[in-house]
């Protein structure tokens, strides 16, 4: 049985800090490079993190399992940081420097946000339309096209939310996107070529 | 489920676990959808989850290694000393500047070895005579103790352990035989205290150099340092306060320049009770 990374620890001696380095060293680094930092500020935000739980572990109660605990330091550590960062950066993406190196060839055929044509529609006078259509798409098609134009993440991480293959996040996507044309087509009286933000 | 309203971890990580009814998977899907804060986090959690269930390599571990020693020092920098309850200030005793995680309140004291020792660290500014006199004990006690284990030694190291109020001392001052070429004693000191380590060096009085090193078991370096004798010159000992040891065996060696060992003293870490 897979054990649940927040289960309570294995007994109910104290924890030290050398204990929580070494179960949630690479967890920490795992989650701030997600967060898309440099391999360097990743490892600095560790320590920051490490740094915190040695002064919280004092007052640690054992309210919350430790794990919890941990990644809430580390998330919140991700989150001031990220804070910081330049404009610019801060409209990065938020990639692993492991994915934004990868070959994905999938994801390259995407266009960029802002040119997105069908973003551009969304904002134009039948973006009501469009709206209505998606809100009467099927739970799982709606999350998929929310998740890629709200949220401009990517097929895997769609993936990764809805617990559903990257494959189905494709069909899902495309589905939607010739259901949008649709809609589109009416509007306009002829096929629209339009819809591949999706 | 707005979007104001966040998902707590516990409900995530059973989202995750599919340990959700039908109906509520739906509902959370839902608000993932519209929340970029929650799907981050659960984005963050998936990452968390499979570094976790990643077995690190060796190369990985040895570079966690020196992130903790990195960590280590940079706790003990940003922490101040505070003074050591007994014996501070002992004729000339060379304070240590690496590790400064000290208890902060009363402190129980034992001083594990010669009854010199005891002796010196209670005169705080004895006279040469006296110091004469304690040396000549401790090349006495040398002798006797080098008898005992059939072999030489070059040293006595008497050791302090300075625990926080919390904390008890149990199993304390256990002389075990010595083992070739270190002079081994051992301690027990509740996980987390602190402890306050006397060493006498007189024995090495005659080295240009010495070299310390606290090591683990596994043979990870948790603080080293080299003092030049000048530095010693006529010192008793040095000091070394370490706080924050896990539960374990650490080894804490005197060297030589050459890093020969001239002594080791093992330090029993045990998770005692508080009473």
């Amino acid at each position: 049985m897979k054990l649940h990374p927040f289960a309570p620890p294995p007994s109910a001696k104290p924890v030290s800090l050398e204990d929580l380095f070494d179960r949630f060293y690479f967890a920490v680094l795992a989650l701030f490079r997600r967060r898309g930092f440099t391999e360097s500020q990743c490892e600095d935000l560790a320590q920051e993190t490490f740094l915190k739980v040695h002064e919280g572990l004092a007052g640690y109660r054992g309210e919350a399992p430790i794990e919890h605990w941990l990644f809430r330091i580390a998330s919140n550590t991700a989150k001031a940081s990220f804070h910081f960062q330049s404009a610019a950066r801060r409209k990065a993406r938020e990639v692993s420097l492991e994915e934004a190196t990868a070959l994905r060839p999938a994801d390259v055929a995407v266009a960029e946000p802002e040119e997105d044509p069908l973003r551009l529609l969304l904002s134009s006078e039948r973006s009501q339309r469009l709206s209505a259509a998606v809100d009467r798409m099927p739970s799982r098609m709606r999350c998929c096209v929310r998740l890629r134009l709200e949220q401009d993440l990517r097929y895997r991480e769609i993936a990764e939310i809805l617990q559903i293959s990257e494959q189905t996040v494709k069909v899902q996507l495309m589905r939607a996107r010739d259901r949008l044309r649709q809609v589109l087509a009416e509007d306009a009286g002829a096929p629209a070529e339009s819809g591949a933000g999706l | 489920m707005t979007a104001t309203s966040h998902v707590d971890l516990d409900r995530l990580a059973a989202y995750r676990e599919g340990r959700l009814a039908a109906g509520e998977v739906e509902e959370l899907q839902e608000h993932l959808a519209g929340c970029p804060d929650c799907s981050q986090q659960l984005l963050d959690l998936a990452a968390w989850e499979t570094a976790l269930e990643t077995s690190p390599t060796a190369a990985m571990e040895d570079h966690r290694r020196h992130r903790l020693v990195a960590l280590r020092q940079r706790i003990g920098r940003s922490e101040t000393r505070p003074p050591l309850p007994v014996g501070s200030g002992t004729v000339g005793a060379v304070r240590e500047s690496g590790l400064r995680w000290v208890a902060a309140a009363a402190a129980v004291v034992v001083a594990v070895g010669a009854l010199y020792l005891l002796q010196v660290l209670g005169a705080l500014d004895q006279r040469e005579s006296e110091l004469a006199e304690a040396r000549a004990e401790l090349a006495e006690l040398r002798e006797r103790m080098a008898g005992a284990a059939g072999e030489k030694t070059d040293g006595v190291i008497g050791v302090e352990v300075d625990v926080r109020p919390l904390f008890t001392v149990r199993d304390v001052a256990e002389l075990p035989p010595a083992t070739a070429p270190a002079q081994v004693h051992r301690i027990s000191i509740a996980s987390g205290s602190a402890v306050t380590i006397r060493c006498d060096l007189t024995a090495f009085v005659d080295l240009p150099e010495l070299a310390f090193r606290l090591l683990d078991s596994q043979g990870l370096v948790w603080w080293e340092a080299r003092r030049a004798n000048s530095n010693l010159h006529g010192d008793l000992g040095t000091e070394f306060s370490l706080q924050g040891l896990s539960s374990g065996r650490f080894y804490l060696r005197i060297m030589d320049s050459q890093e020969t060992v001239l002594q080791e003293v093992i330090l029993e870490i045990s998770p005692t009770v508080v009473d």
